[in-house]
This record gives structure tokens, sequence and C-alpha cells, in this order.
């Protein structure tokens, strides 16, 4: 069963009551909620989920209304993890980018059996892209599009490295989109789901675009790095992509991860390991459509001819 | 002026130092303090050397200016700096010898 | 042993499984999933990973519990690696300057290689120092990077006057906190251990120059903390510690027990002893012989009190997470703090302290 099969009244009642068990890549949450627009976001957003038995969940997340004299006229919401909330309240009508934070934060500090990078991964023909944050790099605005464009979407956000086979585990969840790129998106992909916009958060405007059911089914299946690509986006420059210094991509990779130094040598280990299988490259870009194309071809002809298009 | 020491260091124990290298650039991570350096090809050819043999900074000058042409401009001084800003890495230790 | 068991009370779940880590192989996937919050919010689940390590049964529990394991245990050798790391630059820091230092709590555990020690989590770094020796200690460290975690200048002063630490110092390419130590319990409490008697039965240990405190001092170090400072944030972490080393102790010294009880009274802290082997019994079943529990039992402060405490510590020193909680346990919280300041601090000075207090909450705080 999905989560879309749910009537919305019978998804309510099971989110107020023994809650919701479902999954996304290794992660098993149970979730329980009385905010209305939580249960409407993950009614669109992850209608394509799973829903499971009552088992062992990793996660025992609550997304629950204070119920103190405000909530008569301006509602608040706590999340909650194991019944304890490590947030201040946030207004109920930014329930649902509160839970994608917080889920992100219980992730975060908690699987420490992956090394986590902070990065959007994307697979094609079994190869995996990953595209490390980086403010001002556009990254989600360019995972969005490749995972409009026939990439399958492991993570927006989480680079879960298997510390055995250094494989990526997928962990599918909502694109996060912030301010203009809202508007970009779904100019060029109007087929797009996009849920609602949420203004003044703390991160500005973010709506959420819901992850293809090809990126959902498939949330089992790892991949293989083959290209770690570090992005900057300037607005109407060219592509250039290029390939970029390996000790340079170790230690930014390094920096960016969430849990480099808590894994130690093994962290080392992992991110090197990472470096020296992938291709490193460098992109640029300020045109999506043309960015999509370059990297639709990378699994073809690699990064060489890139670089002789740029010097030509 | 900087004050040359005759302190002898060596390199931490065996299995502290983890290296990778691509070629110039040497990046090393120190397991006991759990931190990732970036060398360039000069600094980690002493730190390899103060791996494989404890020595003071005028030795180390000496070994240097013996492996690499380039490092034979490099004096005692010059080494002394490299020392103390290994030691306050905690990349080497002092030897007692 | 029964084969299998069924828990419907997280409390008692927790309790047995740390009392007896083995039987965690019958445990249901439904029983991990109230276990694990649990051990979490404890901060013991890297230790009982360890330890289902050295019993040789990590192997044989379900795949996803041992990723959780996994991961608590990563996270408890980073702390300890950034712990060492601090120790290890604190003695490069002080090694010309001729004092003694001594390693406090989970640093200790760590660095005399106790069981204690294995899978602890900790943040931060204890040292204790001879009050003589407090000024240089801190000029060394001031002037080689270390600087005072900013505090206002009424804490400062209720630091230094009134507490028993320096305010804390952090060196500014690092996270970690050190906290210098100069008496082991506030310079006005009404427990008044000599730490002179702390410093001169001081143990080294291999490998560093710093020193741990004898195994008796560990425990009533501890004890004292535990069962006098009213904070029980890692109330269950830090009386697993005492059973650890109480069982490890009594182990290796056949008048352990004789040793313990008369450096309790020569300490003056016999009453936190009573409270650490009655808790420890009752709570984490750590085997203590009955001609100590009944010397201890002279300790008590009476039968009926005793049950008040009961009713106080037993909740208290669970993890505080609605899965445990019940309806007292905030007022149990409650009491034994105000129960610790009564104990820290001179009435009238309370009196001060909790207006100062009270004041500087309802002032808005000032613009950054």
């Amino acid at each position: 069963m999905r989560i879309a099969e749910f009537s919305s009244d019978a998804l309510k009642t099971r989110l107020h009551t023994s809650g919701l068990y479902t999954q996304t890549g290794p992660f098993k949450i149970r979730i329980k909620s009385n905010s209305r627009p939580f249960i409407e976001s993950l009614r669109f957003l992850y209608a394509d989920y799973a829903v499971l038995d009552r088992q062992l969940a990793d996660f025992h997340v609550a997304l629950e209304l204070q119920t103190n004299y405000r909530r008569w006229f301006h509602p608040q919401v706590l999340f909650k993890i194991d019944g304890k909330s490590p947030f201040q309240p946030f207004p109920n009508e930014l329930s649902p980018p509160l839970f994608e934070w917080g889920l992100n934060w219980c992730i975060g500090t908690r699987a420490h059996h992956y090394l986590m990078l902070h990065s959007a991964v994307l697979e094609k023909n079994g190869k995996a892209l990953i595209l490390p944050a980086h403010p001002g790099s556009g990254k989600s605005t360019l995972c969005a599009a490749l995972a409009l464009s026939g990439w399958r979407l492991l993570s927006d956000e989480f680079g879960l490295i298997d510390t055995k086979s250094t494989c990526l585990v997928p962990i599918p969840r909502p694109i996060a989109l912030k301010n203009e790129s809202i508007n970009v998106i779904r100019k060029l992909f109007p087929q797009a789901a996009i849920g609602p916009s949420f203004p003044k958060t703390r991160k500005g405007t973010v709506a959420h675009v819901r992850p293809s059911i090809m990126s959902v089914d498939q949330m089992d299946q790892p991949a293989q790095a083959a290209w770690i690509i570090f992005l900057k986006y300037k607005a109407s420059s060219p592509v250039v992509l290029e390939p970029f210094d390996k000790a340079q991509s170790l230690l930014r990779l390094a920096n960016n991860a969430f849990n480099y130094e808590v894994l130690g040598k093994q962290g080392f280990q992992l991110v090197s390991a990472l470096v020296r299988s992938c291709q490193c490259l460098w992109l640029s870009y300020g045109n999506l459509e043309e960015v999509i194309e370059r990297l639709d071809a990378l699994d073809v002809t690699g990064y060489a001819s890139t670089i002789d298009v740029h010097s030509a | 002026m900087i004050e040359i020491s005759r302190q002898t260091w060596k390199a931490c124990a065996s299995g502290t130092l983890l290296w990778e290298q691509w070629n110039g650039d040497y990046i090393v991570y120190n397991s006991h303090s759990g931190e990732t350096h970036f060398l360039n090809e000069l600094a980690a050819m002493a730190l390899k050397s103060l791996e494989e043999v404890p020595c003071n900074a005028e030795q180390l000058a000496k070994t240097m200016a013996m492996r690499d042409s380039i490092a034979a401009d490099l004096d005692t001084p010059d080494m002394q700096r490299l020392i103390e800003e290994f030691d306050s890495l905690g990349l080497i230790e002092p030897h007692p010898s | 042993m029964p084969a299998q068991l069924t828990y419907t009370r997280p409390r008692e779940l927790l309790l047995s499984c740390l009392a007896h880590p083995s039987l965690v192989i019958n445990l249901s996937e439904i029983e991990w999933d109230m276990l694990l919050p649990l051990t979490r919010h404890s901060k013991l689940m890297g230790r009982l990973a360890e330890r289902l390590i050295q019993l040789g049964i990590f192997n044989r529990l379900p795949a996803r519990v041992q990723d959780h394991l996994i991961g608590s245990m990563r996270l408890t050798e980073h702390r300890q690696r950034m712990v060492l790391w601090e120790i290890n630059r604190l003695e490069r820091a002080l090694k010309t300057s001729g004092t003694t230092v001594l390693v406090l709590k989970g640093g200790a555990y760590i660095l005399a290689r106790l069981s204690a020690g294995s899978g602890r989590l900790l943040a931060d770094v204890d040292i204790l120092v001879a009050h003589n020796d407090l000024d240089t200690i801190e000029k060394l460290l001031l002037s080689q990077g270390w600087e005072a975690v900013q505090l206002d200048d009424y804490d400062e002063h209720y630091y230094r006057a009134w507490m028993h630490e320096i305010p804390p110092l952090r060196h500014r390419d690092r996270c970690i906190e050190v906290d210098v130590h100069h008496t082991v319990l506030p310079v006005s409490s009404r427990y008044k251990p000599n730490p002179e008697l702390l410093l001169t039965e001081a143990r080294p240990v291999e490998g560093c120059q710093f020193k741990v405190l004898a195994p008796c001092d560990m425990i009533l170090h501890s004890a004292a903390h535990l069962f006098l400072d009213g904070e029980f944030v890692n109330g269950l972490r830090d009386l697993s510690d005492i059973d650890l080393l109480l069982r490890e102790f009594s182990q290796k010294d056949s008048r352990f027990w004789t040793r313990l009880l008369h450096r309790a009274a020569e300490m003056k802290l016999t009453r936190p002893l009573f409270y650490a082997l009655r808790y420890t019994r009752r709570m984490l079943k750590t085997p203590v012989p009955r001609r100590a529990v009944v010397a201890a039992e002279f300790y008590s402060p009476g039968r009926r009190m005793a049950r008040i405490m009961d009713a106080l510590f037993e909740r208290a020193l669970m993890p505080d997470i609605p899965d445990v909680n019940d309806r007292w346990t905030p007022l149990a919280r409650r009491l034994l703090l105000m129960r610790s300041h009564w104990l820290k601090m001179p009435p009238a000075l309370l009196a001060y302290h909790t207006f100062r207090k009270s004041v500087k909450r309802w002032r808005p705080s000032a613009p950054k």
C-alpha cells in the first residue's frame, strides 16, 4: 500500500493515533502528527512511499501542535524525536518544511554507520553523480532539473556512502527548491509535481518537488559513484566542465560531509577511495537546459570532449 | 631571528599518519588529532623523513638537501620553522636522544 | 534465567538490559524499538554496544539494530578521540610547569583503561590541580591559545568565589571545554572533602604524564557529584559508571569494600556512598557483599527518609524522555535540584543566588 491510497481522513486518523510507518532508503520512520498542513503535504509529496506495518523504527518523529494559549490565534508546531524536541516551535503553516529539516537533523546526527556527504546524488545507467553542496552552487536546482530529465534521484541532501562497499545508498526525499529556482523549475518542467510555496522561512521561500515514482520504487538499489562535480552557478555564463584537482576534491568533499570527523580514519579512507575512483570535475553554468545536455553526454564521452568544446 | 634548537623530533608512531598523494600534492590524516592537512612536496618530504629517522632541524636541512635540489635552498631556520609548525599540529613529537 | 522475556515497561527493559547485557539476544524487534531510544537518551548506547562486542553476541543481533549501535560507537570513538587529543595538548602545554594534574571522570576512565571507559560518551575534559598551582596553570594555558568561555561578571564571580572551578577554558582551534577544578565539591558546600588527600593518593597512568584518582576516590568523587549536584542530565550514565567501577575494582582487590568504606569516612562522603551503593544495587544489580551493605546502612538518612529519596532518585536517575517519565518525575527533579542548592551554599548565599538568577531571567536579554 502507498500513502496516496489513504483517504485524507484515514491518513489523518492514522497520524493522530498509532502513527504511520514508512521508509526512505534504509531508514524506517514512524510519524505522528496533528498538524493539518503537514498531513496534506505528506499525502502529496510522499504519495508513492510505502505504508509499512508496525516494526522497529529508526526514527520516531512527531509534528505536534502546541497546546498553549497561542493555539487560538497563532498555532505553533513542535518537531519531536523520541518525544523530545531539539528545536524551537515553528508556525503551524510551516510544518511541511519543518518535517524535512527535522528529519535531516535526525539522520545527520545519528546515522554514523554511513559516511554522510552533504550532496545531491543522481544516477543514470548504473553510474552515480555526486553534486556536493556549496553556497551559490545551485545544487538543488540542478538536482531537480536532472531528476525531471530521466536521472534517478538518490538524494537531494545526503550522499550516504556504505562503509563496506563505498556504494551510494539512495534516500529519495522531496527536493527543496528555494526562491527564484522554484519558478525556473516550474517553467522548464511544467509537468513537475511541486508542492505549495512556503514564504518567510529562514531560507527564504521554499517549495518541494515530489520525487518520481521510479526513484521511490528503486530506493533499495545502491549505485557506484562515477563522478564528483563541484558546481558554480553564474547567471548567463556558458557551461564549462573541466577536470578538478584530486587533492582539492578530497579536502572539499571532507569539509562538506556531515560526519567526516566522526568517522575518523574510516572517514579519510572512504573519501579518498571515492576521489580515487571517480572523475572529479568542476562545472560552472548559467543555463539548465545546456548543462543537462552536457551531463547526459558524460556517460558516453567522458569529460574530455567537453574541454575541447570549451576551448574551441 | 629564529632560535635554533638541538631538540630531536620524530613523527608520531607508525600508523598514526595516513597519506594520500596526487602529483606534488600531499594530504595527511593525523589519527590522533582527527585532523586532515594539505602539504606541499617539500613539507611532505620533511615529514616523511621524520617518520623514518628522528632528527633535529640542522640534520633535517641536510637530509632534505641531499634528497632534492630545490630543498638545497632551505636552511636550518626554515627547517626549525617547519618543525615548529609540525609540532603545533601534533604531527611530530620530541624524541628523547 | 527465562529464555524469552517480554517487557512491556520501558524502565524495566532498560534496567535489565544494562544489568545483564547478554539478555538482549532474546529481544524481539518491537522490544529493540523501545530499548534503542532509551539507551540513546541515557547516553549508554555506545557502552552497551561495546559490552555486546566483548560478550561476543554483537554479530547475532538484527542488522538494523547493529546499524544503530555502530553509529553510536562511531560517535563515542570520535568524542573520545577529541578528549584524548585535548589531554595530549594540555600535557604539551604544561610539560615544563612541574605541576601535578589529575584527569577526572570519563577522561580518567579512558586513560586508566577501565571498563567504564569503553564506549563512554563524554564531552569535556575535567582536571584537578592543587590550589597553589591554579594560577600557574591558568596563565600557562591562557598564553598558549586557551581562552575563557565567555561568562558574565556575576557568573564569573560565582564560579571563582563560591564554586570549585575557574571558568571553563577552550582552545581557540578546538571545541572541547576544559574544566579546571581545585577541589572536588563547591568551596561553600557542606561536604568538604580535602583535595590534598586526593592528590597525594593519585595514581600514574601508562603513556601519559597526568594522573588519575585512586580507585576508591574515583568512586567517591563520582558518587559525590551524582548525589549532591542535583542535575541528572547524564544520571543513568553516571550511575552505570559507578556500577562498572565497583564491579572492576572489587574483582581486582579483595579488600576493596573495606577500603572504600574507610575512605568514605575519611573523606566525609559517607552519605553519597550510601546512595551510590543503594541505587547501583537497586537499579543495576551491582553485586555488593552483605557486610558492605550492612556497614553502609549505618550512613543511611533513616528508613523513612531513604524511602522518600528512593521515590526521588529512582525517577530522576532515568533518562528524561516521555517513555519513562511519570506524573511525579518533574517534581522529583525539581526537589532534588532545590536540595542540591541547599547542600551547596549557606542559606543567605542561596537566597542571593536565586534572586540574581530570577532577576536575570526576567531581564530582557541585551542586544548582541
